[in-house]
């Protein structure tokens, strides 16, 4: 995360406007992750008449999967600044 | 000084936080007298205002025992006997963290003032969380918890595990505290009020197939379940465990998790009992998926911190098998939670008081190789960590067996067989792999004869714990009435 520079997945780094855009997007991940999934899910309860299970199951499933999304890019984002750090120095233990 | 907004029974409610908060700051300011060596009055300082805390709570229980709860400030707080057992759980569990970090920080050579000021602020933010009945103050005081955590996770400042443990905990839970106030906005949508008691109301006015109802449902336990650490909200638990000081994983695997399950606790008995049906089905299929994962993840773990982050997420799937109880109306589902709060507190942070002796400067110790042998160098300490165990896992006569009787009863009170079933058995693997660290304990061969990191602070700590696991297994009869009294104010 040093330097706020998050590699895209194939490894390019990214402009600063697409770093704007980037960061910019995070905090929509999970709401949006949630939401997406609860409607899905209560799309699925109309048409299968299970209201409000899959509602229930899909919203929270949409926002689990929001988290990983968000662990995922942390992770890239360790990796990266790990790669950066190749020496490690005297702070690596 | 007293005025139509705050009274005199205002300042007594909030004593205890208040106590804590001054000797926080007195901490804070002591620290700049204190020479190197003298660093553990810091420590002395912190305790004293522990144990002040811990009498105030004490002289509340006679007060409120049996009496209606003391509501204060406008109605956004409640002093009841579920809010005192909670607090008096978190001040105990934080007075024992105390001990177990003085050698431990003297260890690291990170003895400074701000640790303990650190955690006796957090504390303030988790005993106004299991006092809070009004969204704004929640969430005040989950923030207040959370900050404090952040940065004792990183307090470690020139390793590098710490300070990524502490990023990677920070951005996380910032996430899921949005995701927890996109709920509690739309709560407040719906009952035009932050008080929990009337957003029941009007949801219990509403139609239950209202979907703005369970959109605010599934984003406030997702944000919720991040907190304690549930599948499929559980990705940083092994991560910050792993990276955080030995002794704040000790204190995050404990004192948060007892201020957020009471705070879980109110929010669905109190704020969504009339939407139990829809969260009793997603704690069902949330509990099973956590202690599934939690109990079959641990046994492949090697490192040891790593491995108590999967058994806390198999305990908090067996908590959360109580709140499902509960939602039937069940008396023992609550009771069983709180019981196996402080049980686990208390058997928990011994284990990890054993974990702390380990540490030494050029050994981390923190891999459950490193245990190895621990019979024939300290055998004290060896069964002191089976008996601890043997509590986690659940075999008579330890605190951990009362705590999981009493899940399986209200389970079965309920109706709820098959969860039953499923809890019993993942207590058989979860002896399994708790008997991986007593099989390197009792039969490998130790690697070194070094000396142990020991002290009297690491002494009291390991007295305190062991004694509570004994006495709560083998006389729990007035645990269990105090635990009863302590959930009556739901019932009553």
């Amino acid at each position: 995360m040093r330097g706020g520079v998050v590699p895209k997945a194939s490894g390019k780094q990214l402009s600063l406007w697409e770093q704007v855009g980037f960061y910019s997007s995070l905090g929509f991940i999970v709401p949006a992750a949630a939401v997406g999934g609860f409607a899905l899910g209560w799309w699925l309860d109309r048409w299968l008449h299970t209201s409000p299970v899959l509602s229930l199951v899909m919203g929270m499933v949409g926002a689990a999967g929001g988290v990983v999304e968000i662990l995922r890019i942390l992770t890239r984002a360790e990796k990266h600044d790990d790669g950066n750090n190749s020496s490690a120095g005297p702070d690596a233990k | 000084m007293w005025n139509a907004f705050f009274h005199r029974a205002d300042y007594l409610a909030i004593k205890p936080e208040v106590l804590l908060t001054m000797f926080g700051l007195a901490v804070l300011l002591f620290d700049f007298l204190l020479e190197k060596r003298d660093k553990y009055l810091n420590a002395v300082l912190a305790l004293i205002g522990l144990g002040f805390a811990a009498l105030q709570l004490v002289l509340f229980w006679p007060l409120l025992a049996g009496q209606a709860a003391y509501s204060g400030f406008g109605g956004t707080l409640t002093l009841d006997t579920f809010a005192v057992y909670a607090k008096l759980i978190i001040v105990l569990a934080t007075a024992i963290v105390v001990l177990l970090s003085m050698k431990y920080l003297e260890i690291e050579g990170a003895h400074y003032g701000e640790y303990y000021a650190l955690l006796l602020f957090a504390d303030v933010g988790m005993m106004f969380l299991v006092s809070g009945v009004d969204l704004i103050v929640l969430f005040i005081a989950l923030e207040l918890m959370a900050l404090c955590e952040y940065v004792l996770t990183g307090f470690l400042r020139v390793n590098r595990r710490s300070n990524e443990a502490a990023v990677k905990f920070f951005l996380l839970g910032a996430f899921s505290s949005g995701l927890l106030l996109y709920g509690m906005s739309l709560l407040y949508a719906i009952g035009g009020s932050t008080k929990l008691g009337i957003i029941a109301e009007r949801l219990r006015d509403r139609a239950p197939s209202d979907p703005i109802c369970w959109l605010a449902l599934i984003t406030l336990l997702a944000g919720i379940y991040f907190k304690i650490a549930a599948v499929p909200f559980h990705q940083w638990t092994p991560d910050v465990y792993e990276g955080a000081p030995t002794s704040i994983t000790a204190f995050i695997s404990v004192a948060p998790k007892v201020a957020s399950f009471a705070f879980f606790i109110r929010i669905l008995i109190v704020g969504l009992w009339p939407m139990r049906a829809e969260w009793q089905l997603l704690t069902i299929g949330v509990a099973i998926a956590t202690m599934t994962l939690g109990n079959f993840a641990a046994i492949t773990q090697t490192n040891i911190k790593r491995f108590f982050g999967y058994s806390t997420i198999s305990h908090v799937g067996y908590l959360l098998l109580g709140l499902v109880a509960a939602a039937d109306g069940n008396r023992e589902g609550l009771t069983a939670i709180v019981i196996y709060l402080l049980v686990y507190a208390f058997m928990n942070l011994g284990a990890f008081a054993v974990i702390i002796v380990m540490r030494r400067k050029d050994l981390i110790g923190d891999e459950i190789d490193d245990l190895a042998g621990l019979m024939s160098r300290a055998p004290g300490l060896a069964i002191l960590m089976l008996i601890f165990l043997l509590s986690l896992a659940g075999i008579p006569p330890t605190a951990g067996f009362i705590g999981k009787y009493f899940i399986f009863l209200s389970l079965v009170e309920t109706g709820h067989y098959y969860l039953a079933v499923l809890a019993v058995a993942y207590a058989v693997v979860a002896l399994y792999y708790y008997f991986r660290i007593v099989v390197a304990m009792f039969m490998k061969k130790a690697p070194d004869a070094a000396p142990l990191a020991t002290g009297p602070g690491l002494t009291v700590a390991l007295s305190a714990t062991l004694a509570m696991t004994l006495l709560i297994g083998i006389y729990p009869q007035p645990f269990i009435l105090w635990a009863r009294e302590a959930v009556r104010p739901f019932f009553s």
